[in-house]
């Protein structure tokens, strides 16, 4: 996305004026003065420079249009970076590529390039571009529209998603040569209407993904089986497209990428794209409370620092890890810089903001109008709002991939960038920012999915049988089907007659599967401030139960308001602003039971096991939280049902001991909340998708048990990944409470305040369990 | 595997199905061959393929509804431009499908036909497909019938039938007969223009009330998908006795439908002011004045929407006089604004034309109206109220 303007200023080298000079000074210098505040310094536990380094390049390949040619060179581009032209190659060789390389480094030209050239070739072939969002796929579509546009040349582009109008559809469907579109669209809106795009898919050469690294979890696995039916499809009429992948850094992108298309794979990872100064901080609050390590609120710290840029007017990017978060920032920065700069110089960016706000933050960004944004994770993507000069995280972001898409956002093309990382007090923070190596030199986490997911292929094996009837013995991707079909003729989905299962049910079966949560339908967030009643934002089910029940304060763009009443049975939830001094956070109990074991490993005391489980969870009751000082003062109960979902998980049951059952109990507790903390960083998901249950005497083993499970059901493949990595991540939970500054145990290390010798007794047991296991 | 299935996905309790043996099935599918046979069914085959055939002729006067077949005959002998079918009457078809629902790619008509006059009598075709598998089998049939160049009638087809039909024809479409370019008459489109404003939904059997035809044990529509899915499984021609009874009252009832819709428009019939108002706007929207003025002429009171519309079409046949009368009657906003421009530029009374102005604003502010609209419109009055008082000072 980047890469056009970036190549354009290393080849007309006027577009740097004075003024980013100026700014590049600045920041220097005011880095300079930074390093000369005491204050500022005790608290930094680490910096470290990344010298710039030159760009490699490699001339245009000779098998590039003229016509192609010329347009970049009236962008003053004459030759390109060297994976640029690789992936050019490889793809021209007919190989499926993932790219693997940072942000700003023109990954967009490595697969438009070849199929540009691919479709000068032969004007009747078609390609198809998934992107994750709306949001991106518009932008993709720009940047292809210039460049077709400079061509001359007879190539249709099109986006095609919800906001398509009906007029156009016909024409996209029969003419489109690129075809820009969202994985959802694809299964709901493509697929399910196959035969009236005969046009592309009996002509589709080319399929892009971009973001690779997103398609993970649940949302991963869906789109695997997205792909599973596009390829059946494509079979179906002849066609066989190659696949162009690219991707934020992650450990596994050939192997994710192999997963995702169930086809070979070749990796291009070195990137050839220049890169700035960049300076990397990890600041620690200091400790307020020695005896229970507690820091200072990293929220605080974070909004001072903030607040010191951006009335500098660095161009600033404030990342927080909950929406909460964002808007509780959002608050702080505004009520202190209102007066200098103006409160539209400040805003706030997350999911459940409407897509028109969001394109409108996302320009006034691009033109500089914006001074400082705070955002969730949502800014990570490729979303395009420019470079910025300083990005700082309220929090390490939960992954080491995550961290790197963060940091990515700071770094202008030949200027000095910032980055700071917050610790906040909680054990993952504190444990990362202890040891900064671990995301400086080690390689970042692997993105996981599981697309033999049963509930999720099942799911899409039905969408696929109503688009084309199955054959007995077909596969689906690389599952075999014969019991999953004879499943649903008894259930009289599918009628069987001789070798084939036709589709024999009045539903729509991709009418009743969002690819984006367990739920297909979001709670609409209703404001009742002001007649007519508008709608402000919406939210997924699951979230809705702790973040929209009755009393819930919700925070949507800094303003504060009160939920007066959720409606989950019509997924709606009515609020009023209000202006209050605190917020609520919810709680959601569980209880479990196994189902099932896959597998097992006992050494007769101790033992781990992993299998189906049954978790039926509810949201109790509701705290108030004080702004400013944290404290409790309040709570109410949450009247909403019980859910109950199938998932996987990891069980380890331990041997029954002498001690008491409330020291039993502590110490179970312990283990679990330092092993959920663990978790991110080798599961690459968020501390939200893994859930832990102790319990003194379990069901099933009979035993004192921890149970970690998928919060998705059916489960994603964390189970299994903690099963296999159990030793690892044993010892960095212990490694993780050890060096807890705390005295007896905190909330950050073993999940609450330690009693006696409650967090050497952690350690032991969670030492045990790794000789043991 | 299938347990785990079960347990996830929360099945519904089902005696598992055992797969009959190749033998079996044979004889089944001459069992099930015979069975329509003594309905007096033809068994079509294609290939390996085979579908179910039913006809039945009916003589002209027979009655559907409270007139004759003849009735439609004549009529159709009547063509008139809005529902002109311009071929020969055997290559008309009154058409309509079944099917297992939605629009999609999955989704199977299982049943489809149409009733045409032929040699003197109407015949009502129905094609069925016994089993999904013989779809090649259907279309084929279906295709070499109904010749290359058809005219369809349907309801709702325009925007359903058809292009599922197109959907499912690719499926087979290197087996059977290419889709003939059709001309299509939608009657739903033709009853909504008709009816306007007299009937809350315009569903089929909705419009049965005008041609005076009560269904009997109707088999609801939504149902059709059930009984089909019934059939497939156990190959019983009686399960689908009813949707075909449905299918064809509901390709009759176009024929009587299409009959009732050009008596209306050639005047042989009698019509409330509220159908000829109807008629006459929608002809003037089409560019068939005379016509419409004729139909007009035959309300005898009409809403202010339509005295504005005969209005229009007076004043694009220049007889600005008459066009004034209507103007006056309408009484709108509207009117109050046509009467201005009738007073400023034809009859040149800037005091009149900057009279009616002020009551064409007066109005447009105690209007229900989208806000922008309404601002628009008051925009360009506050305009020409100027205009006019600088024209009277002169």
């Amino acid at each position: 996305m980047f890469l056009r303007s970036c190549l354009f200023f290393l080849y007309n080298g006027t577009e740097e004026g004075s003024g980013a000079m100026e700014a590049r000074q600045s920041l220097v210098t005011y880095l300079e003065e930074l390093k000369a505040d005491r204050s500022f310094m005790e608290r930094v536990t680490y910096m470290k420079t990344m010298e710039a380094t030159v760009g490699k390049y490699a001339p245009f390949p000779k098998e590039m249009p003229e016509r192609l040619r010329q347009a970049l060179e009236k962008r003053g581009i004459t030759s390109l970076y060297r994976h640029q032209e690789l992936a050019f190659r490889t793809v021209q060789g007919g190989a499926s590529t993932v790219i693997v390389t940072p942000t700003a480094s023109g990954k967009t030209y490595c697969f438009n390039l070849p199929i540009l050239s691919h479709l000068l070739a032969h004007p009747n072939a078609r390609a198809l571009y998934l992107y994750p969002t709306k949001a991106l796929a518009q932008d993709q579509n720009s940047e292809l529209l210039e460049l077709i546009d400079e061509m001359e040349a007879p190539i249709r582009c099109f986006t095609y998603d919800g906001d398509t109008s009906p007029t156009i559809r016909t024409k996209v469907r029969k003419a489109g040569n690129i075809v820009i579109t969202n994985p959802d669209m694809l299964h709901s809106g493509i697929l399910p209407h196959h035969t009236k795009w005969i046009e592309l898919f009996e002509n589709l050469s080319h399929i892009v993904i971009d973001e690779l690294h997103t398609y993970r979890g649940v949302f991963g696995s869906h789109v695997a089986n997205v792909i599973r039916r596009l390829r059946r499809i494509c079979r179906y009429y002849g066609s066989d497209p190659i696949f162009i992948m690219t991707s934020a850094t992650i450990a596994n992108p050939q192997e994710l990428a192999e997963r995702l298309t169930e086809k070979k794979v070749q990796l291009i990872d070195d990137n050839g794209a220049p890169t700035g100064r960049k300076h990397f901080i990890v600041y620690q609050p200091p400790i307020v409370n020695a005896q229970l390590g507690i820091r200072r609120s990293a929220t605080l710290e974070t909004k001072q620092l903030a607040s010191r840029f951006i009335k500098k007017k660095f161009q600033t990017i404030v990342f927080a890890r909950s929406r909460v978060r964002v808007e509780v920032l959002l608050t702080y920065l505004r009520s202190l810089i209102r007066h200098e700069l103006g409160p539209k110089s400040i805003e706030g960016y997350r999911g459940g903001y409407l897509p028109t706000e969001r394109r409108d933050i996302e320009r006034r960004l691009r033109k500089g109008e914006i001074t400082g944004i705070v955002s969730t994770n949502a800014l990570e993507l490729g979303v395009d709002i420019g470079q910025l000069q300083v990005c700082i995280m309220n929090g390490y972001p939960g992954t080491i991939a995550s961290l790197w898409q963060q940091a990515g956002r700071a770094g202008r093309r030949q200027d000095d960038a910032l980055i700071i990382l917050v610790a906040s007090s909680g054990m993952l923070d504190q444990y990362v920012a202890e040891r900064p190596e671990l995301f400086l030199n080690q390689s970042p986490e692997a993105a996981r999915l599981d697309p033999d997911n049963l509930i999720i292929a099942v799911d899409h094996i039905k969408c696929a049988a109503f688009e084309l009837p199955f054959r007995q013995g077909e596969t689906f991707g690389t599952l075999e089907t014969e019991d999953i079909l004879e499943y649903l003729v008894e259930e009289r989905v599918l009628h069987q007659r001789g070798e084939r299962y036709y589709w024999m049910n009045d539903a729509f079966p991709a009418h009743g599967i969002s690819l984006r949560s367990s739920d297909q339908e979001n709670v609409i967030i209703v404001d009742q401030t002001e007649v007519p009643n508008r709608v402000i934002g919406e939210m997924d089910t699951f979230s809705a139960m702790t973040l929209l029940h009755d009393e819930a304060i919700y925070l949507h763009g800094a303003d504060q308001y009160q939920v007066e009443a959720l409606d989950f049975e019509e997924k709606k939830a009515f609020v009023r602003a209000v202006d209050v001094d605190y917020y609520t956070d919810a709680n959601f109990s569980v209880e479990l039971s196994v189902l099932d074991e896959d597998e097992c490993y006992t050494n007769g005391v101790f033992s781990v096991a992993r299998g189906d489980v049954s978790v039926r969870g509810m949201a109790t009751m509701f705290k108030k939280i004080k702004f400013g000082t944290h404290e409790n003062i309040g709570s109410g109960p949450i009247h909403l049902p019980e859910r109950e979902i199938h998932t996987t998980g990891v069980w380890f049951s331990l041997p029954e001991t002498s001690t008491s059952s409330t020291e039993l109990e502590q110490v179970l507790e312990g283990v679990a909340n330092s092993l959920r903390r663990v978790a991110p960083l080798y599961l690459m998901c968020d501390a939200s998708d893994v859930f832990v249950v102790p319990q003194v005497k379990a069901t099933h083993t009979q035993k004192p048990t921890i149970y970690l499970y998928d919060r998705y059901p059916g489960g994603v493949g964390l189970a299994a990944s903690i099963y296999k990595q159990r030793t690892i991540m044993l010892r960095a939970a212990r490694d993780s409470i050890e060096t807890c500054p705390c005295l007896d145990g905190c909330p950050a290390c073993i999940g609450m305040i330690g009693v006696s010798d409650e967090k050497e007794r952690t350690i032991r047991m969670l030492a045990e369990m790794e000789t043991e296991l | 595997m299938k347990n785990k299935l079960r347990r996830m996905l929360k099945t519904t309790e089902t005696e598992p199905k055992t797969s009959p043996s190749s033998t079996d099935q044979e004889q089944a599918t001459t069992a099930e061959q015979a069975a329509w046979l003594a309905k007096g069914a033809d068994i079509l085959t294609f290939e390996e393929e085979w579908i179910v055939r039913l006809d039945r002729r009916y003589p002209l006067t027979a009655q559907h509804g409270h007139r004759s077949f003849e009735a439609v005959f004549e009529s159709l002998q009547l063509p008139h431009p809005p529902l002109a079918l311009d071929v020969p009457l055997e290559q008309i078809i009154f058409f309509d499908t079944e099917t297992t629902g939605l629009k999609g790619t999955g989704t199977t008509i299982f049943l489809l036909g149409f009733a045409r006059f032929e040699k003197g009598e109407l015949l009502m075709r129905q094609y069925f497909l016994p089993h999904p598998h013989y779809e090649a089998a259907l279309y084929h049939h279906f295709l070499r019938d109904i010749g290359e160049d058809v005219r369809f009638v349907t309801y709702n087809g325009k925007s359903f039938d058809w292009p599922q039909i197109k959907t499912r024809h690719v499926f087979v479409r290197e087996r059977v007969p290419r889709l003939p370019k059709v001309g299509h008459l939608d009657l739903l489109h033709v009853c909504r223009r008709l009816f306007k404003g007299m009937y809350d939904s315009y569903r089929l059997t909705r419009m049965e009330e005008r041609i005076g035809f009560e269904r009997t044990d109707d088999l609801p529509g939504f149902l059709a998908p059930m009984h089909y899915f019934q059939y497939v499984e156990h190959q019983n021609p009686d399960i689908m006795s009813g949707v075909l009874e449905h299918h064809l009252h509901d390709c009759l009832t176009l024929v009587s439908l299409y009959d009732e819709c050009n008596r209306l428009v050639t005047h042989r019939q009698e019509a409330t002011s509220q159908i000829r108002e109807n008629i006459g706007v929608w002809l003037a929207d089409l560019g068939i004045h005379d016509q419409s003025v004729k139909h007009f002429g035959q309300a005898d009171e009409l809403t202010a929407q339509g005295w504005f519309r005969q209005g229009m079409l007076y004043k694009k046949l220049r007889q600005y006089e008459k066009a004034k009368l209507c103007f006056e009657k309408s009484d709108s906003y509207e009117g109050f604004i046509e009467l201005a421009k009738w007073a400023e530029h034809i009859a040149k009374q800037p005091t009149v034309a900057y009279d009616y102005t002020e009551r064409a604003k007066n109005m447009l502010a105690h209007h229900q109206l989208l806000a922008s609209r309404r601002e628009r419109l008051l925009a360009e009055l506050d305009h020409r109220s100027l205009r006019l008082q600088r024209k009277c000072r002169r």
